[in-house]
């Protein structure tokens, strides 16, 4: 009855405003939200006198409860500081949150950030430098593989400590390769290979597809890393800001496009389009027979795939001594809430998620390298390598890359958008609307004038 | 007697106020601050950087990005907007007679609306999949149904219709119950069959929910991006780029809030001016 | 002999049409029975009946705690809704001021705003009044939408206009018509409106991460993205996930339905 829906209804609207009183003390609500001084101190000192700090992270499913994980095995290690880890969302999520919640005073004191968001937290103003704490407890900075925080370092200076760090590599279907003829445990190296195999695998039939890559404006950042080559000026903005796009005059862009061109036109590659699942799909399906994927996927790729999985370096264009990879991930932020407690406590937890257990425990249960070489070392380490061959491959990628600005990667405050112009003109090459220098043109065209347009932004 | 007819004339307005209370403070008032940040550039934090007049405007106006957002935006919206009318019609029709089970197939087709978008974009990406959806292999076909250019688009409506068949379906046979038996009663006795009975009894006295749904429709094909996201990202070459998706983009990816204020205006406009019409063309067709 | 014919061809036409539009569900649901390589596998049907999936999602999410806050809200902003929007349409539809035509226009111009462009000045205003992470700040910005007051106002427009011309002659005031002749009559659109306003306000996902923080007042749609991995998801606790939050939408839909069929007997016009 409609009376009885109402009663439903106004039953649910009293419950709510018993409720309302109940929560009313999980928030420091009463207070306008826009002074944070008096808000902090309220927050600071509850429980008990233990210092609580939040954690802001976009870690979900195997991963978030990895992370659960080091915070519980922090907070059980001391009892000076209490972390209160909360989700926020996938990482475009957690940015917006992050956006808002500076604008609102409503900060967290560490946060998660993809990779691509390095500059937007360096400019933001809003961040503390992981390096301005490193002497407070005498932290030794190459605890950290240099390869790793290269990527965070603005100026010469640390930004924030690594925390989920993959990179990319091959994957490749084993079975199908016993069946076409080729060695299952020489993987190729280089693209001129990728198209020789996938080739071999169609003709004679073992998979339906050789080769296979997501449109992904990672991969092509990666390929020019691979070449020795920077993405943007000034040194991959590293120096100074990045102005415009390097990839155009040095000659690796034109170079990528050209030889995907050629891979995709031969017939023995297939385009699974932007979203990396479905490539992924096609992989675990058995349908294309190499992919190259993060090396984070691995755990997955194994309990999905109804074959025995190899893995190879990433494939690159051509042999290069500089060439190597650029890691990718996400890493921990110290949030500036102007309070010295709750900032040392913060880096007291960031320091204990780089010790080698933590990391040794992070790396085994996501799939994530472990950014402490010591980590390594560990017995329990060691026994799950030994259990996982594959899990090696990424890990000597890693050891082998060289340290250098190119394999820093390019530090950009528009890569979101930068991507998202380069899966346009992907798409436009493979289906011939451009040719591979219209493509490349057209991507450095509006890739700089998004670079020119963030610069006059944040002036 | 004055006192009485004081009254009189603001109790209308009393019925409005709650109503009207959080209109204004969750959407005027916000949308005042839009209308104001079109008119700037802004910081990747959203705040003003400096104020750049229409220029905003000028370069949606003549960036060939927009022109195709309006012509895919079009396309998804009268498809959408006529399969699901259509479809939930339909479903209305033949599950409001008296046959077995019609409990159980209303409920079956208004369960589409309660998964939300982002659940069934993951269920229809399986879906989908050129080599491993179920799609592919009951129609014998090796389609990339999000990877095409060509079906991208169609593909994204066929979530959004199996998403919003539900909708349309509920308010149509909630109409259908307030149309007088009596009319069908006369109109047996005249002799109407099943389809002439509809035609002429039926969808004039249901009109204004028809008219409803064609609204609400309509704004809901132009504001939809969640699809989108999930699925296609606005791909593959633009060809699933509507217009709202291009908003969330540049608000949240690309982090220039100012354009996407100016964007949001111009969808609004947009929508004003085709409400507008179809009100103007609802007095004539109404019954 | 003709009628029975008809409504053999109808049953026939339901249940191709059912087993169309319920087919992604069985599919949702079968997935969260397989083991992973039985995904990847591309089969329809799931080859046993597995519950880990399940317990999987309840592990890495409190469903149950999301299920309760998700309840609360999506039924306080029903209510909310239809009150406000009944309100409103009444005074639209039945009554006559200055400036109505006006107003209408003004507040269904509000339904055409993209979200996007104001979510985060709305958050800000929730973070000024102090509401962070309560159960108003989930509600009072859905309290009231101009889609159930332009509902409601086609709904009362279909009543005959004897009815208030007759109550209007027997010297009825307007709200004891409005309470006990307008809303009775018009059940079928507000049942109808309750499923619709409840789900959407279901499947809210950005502004419920937004406005809260601590996991214990997160809703359910957040709980589904708690089970999604960064560069590789495994889909079946996802599936399982999202049947474990259908199950409250269907009670929504047994409540609501309840509404539309009672419209039924009040189909004709009553004296």
């Amino acid at each position: 009855m409609k009376k009885g829906k109402k009663w439903l209804a106004a039953i649910m609207a009293a419950a709510m405003a018993m409720s309302l009183t109940a929560c009313g003390g999980s928030s420091a609500s009463n207070q306008s939200a826009a002074g944070t001084a008096a808000a902090a101190d309220t927050k600071a000192t509850a429980a008990g006198g233990k210092t609580v700090i939040t954690l802001w992270h976009a870690m979900g499913g195997v991963n978030g409860e990895a992370t659960e994980a080091l915070v519980k095995a922090f907070n059980e290690s001391q009892n000076e500081i209490e972390v209160k880890s909360e989700y926020q969302g996938n990482y475009d999520d957690l940015i917006t949150k992050l956006k808002a919640a500076m604008q609102s005073g409503n900060m967290p004191d560490v946060c998660q950030m993809y990779d691509i968001g390095t500059k937007f937290m360096t400019d933001s103003g809003y961040a503390i430098p992981v390096q301005d704490m490193f002497k407070t407890t005498n932290f030794d900075p190459s605890s950290v593989m240099n390869i790793i925080t290269s990527y965070y370092t603005v100026d010469g200076k640390q930004m924030s400590m690594p925390f989920n760090v993959s990179t990319p590599m091959l994957y490749y279907n084993k079975d199908v390769f016993k069946a076409a003829g080729l060695d299952p445990d020489t993987p190729p190296k280089t693209f001129d290979e990728v198209l020789e195999y996938s080739k071999k695998i169609v003709e004679s039939k073992a998979a339906p597809v050789g080769y296979a890559q997501a449109i992904y404006g990672w991969f092509f950042e990666q390929q020019i890393a691979g070449q020795g080559k920077y993405y943007a000026n000034n040194e991959n903005g590293r120096k100074a800001p990045a102005t415009e796009v390097d990839f155009v005059n040095n000659g690796s862009g034109l170079k990528i496009f050209e030889t995907w061109k050629k891979l995709m036109d031969s017939g023995y590659a297939a385009n699974y389009g932007s979203t990396t699942a479905d490539t992924q799909t096609a992989f675990f399906s058995g349908q294309t027979a190499m992919i190259i994927e993060s090396t984070a996927i691995l755990k997955n790729a194994t309990a999905s795939s109804n074959f025995e999985i190899g893995t190879g370096y990433l494939p690159k264009i051509e042999e290069n001594a500089d060439g190597g990879v650029i890691i990718g991930g996400a890493s921990l932020w110290m949030m500036d809430n102007k309070d010295d407690a709750r900032k040392n406590a913060a880096w007291k937890f960031i320091e204990y998620s780089t010790t080698p257990d933590s990391q040794a425990n992070w790396s085994m249960s996501t799939g994530y390298f472990a950014i402490n070489p010591a980590a390594y070392e560990t017995t329990a380490m060691k026994d799950f390598i030994a259990k996982n061959p594959n899990f090696v491959t990424a890990i000597n990628q890693l050891k082998s890359s060289p340290v250098n600005g190119y394999t820093a990667g390019v530090l950009s405050g528009v890569a979101t958008e930068s991507r998202k112009i380069f899966n346009e003109a992907m798409e436009k090459t493979y289906d011939g609307t451009y040719t591979p220098q219209e493509a490349v043109n057209y991507l450095a065209e509006k890739v700089n004038a998004a670079i020119t347009n963030y610069n006059s932004s944040t002036k | 007697m004055r006192k009485k007819s004081l009254f009189r004339v603001i109790e209308p307005y009393l019925y409005l106020l709650p109503a009207m209370f959080f209109f204004v403070a969750f959407l005027f008032w916000p949308f005042i601050k839009t209308i104001w940040l079109s008119f700037a550039m802004t910081t990747p934090l959203g705040a003003v950087s400096s104020f750049v007049g229409l220029s905003n405007y000028i370069s949606i106006f003549t960036s060939h990005e927009f022109r195709n957002s309006l012509i895919v935006s079009f396309e998804y919206a009268v498809m959408t907007v006529v399969c699901s009318i259509v479809i939930g019609f339909i479903l209305a029709i033949i599950s409001n007679e008296d046959i077995k089970g019609k409990n159980i197939f209303r409920t079956i087709y208004a369960l589409p609306m309660a998964i939300s978008a982002a659940a069934a974009s993951v269920v229809f990406m399986f879906i989908f999949h050129s080599s491993l959806g179920i799609l592919n292999k009951v129609l014998g076909t090796h389609i990339g149904w999000l990877t095409d250019p060509k079906y991208a688009l169609g593909a994204v409506t066929i979530v959004t219709v199996w998403m919003n068949i539900g909708l349309n379906f509920i308010f149509l046979i909630a109409a259908l119950q307030s149309v007088p038996m009596d009319l069908y009663e006369s109109a047996a006795i005249e002799g109407a069959g099943f389809f002439a009975k509809h035609r002429h009894i039926t969808i004039p006295c249901i009109s204004p929910t028809l008219f409803f749904l064609l609204i609400i429709n309509v704004i809901n094909a132009l504001q939809a991006y969640a699809q989108v996201k999930m699925m296609t990202q606005g791909g593959p070459s633009g060809s699933t780029n509507v217009i709202v998706y291009q908003i969330y983009q540049e608000a949240f990816m690309n982090s220039r809030f100012g354009m996407a204020c100016a964007e949001s205006i111009v969808l609004f406009l947009i929508l004003m001016i085709l409400t507008m019409f179809q009100f103007k063309l609802e007095k004539k067709v109404t019954y | 002999m003709n009628n029975k014919v008809v409504k053999y061809l109808l049953y026939i036409l339901n249940i191709i049409f059912a087993i169309v539009i319920i087919s992604p569900v069985i599919y949702c649901f079968n997935v969260s029975m397989m083991t992973m390589k039985e995904v990847f596998a591309g089969g329809f049907w799931s080859r046993q009946v597995m519950l880990d999936n399940y317990k999987k999602a309840l592990q890495l999410a409190p469903f149950f705690t999301f299920i309760k806050n998700s309840l609360i809200v999506s039924c306080t902003v029903t209510f909310g809704q239809i009150v406000t929007g009944a309100l409103a349409a009444y005074a639209f539809s039945m009554m006559k001021f200055r400036g109505r035509n006006a107003l209408f226009l003004l507040m269904l111009a509000t339904m055409m705003i993209p979200s996007q462009a104001i979510i985060i000045a709305n958050y800000l205003i929730i973070c000024d009044l102090g509401l962070k992470n309560t159960y108003t700040a989930l509600i009072i910005p859905n309290a009231a939408s101009a889609f159930a007051v332009f509902n409601m106002r086609q709904a009362f427009l279909q009543l005959p206009i004897e009815i208030k011309e007759a109550a209007d002659i027997d010297g009825c005031g307007n709200f004891r018509f409005f309470y006990s002749i307008a809303l009775p009559l018009v059940k079928p659109a507000m049942g109808a409106l309750g499923i619709y306003i409840f789900l959407q306000s279901w499947n809210h996902y950005l502004w419920p991460l937004l406005v809260t923080d601590s996991v214990n007042m997160r809703t359910v749609q957040i709980g589904l993205g708690m089970l999604q991995g960064a560069e590789s998801t495994d889909f079946r606790p996802v599936m399982a996930g999202s049947m474990i939050i259908l199950i409250p939408s269907i009670l929504a839909f047994v409540l609501g339905q309840k509404q539309l069929i009672s419209g039924l007997t009040s189909g004709s016009v009553k004296g």
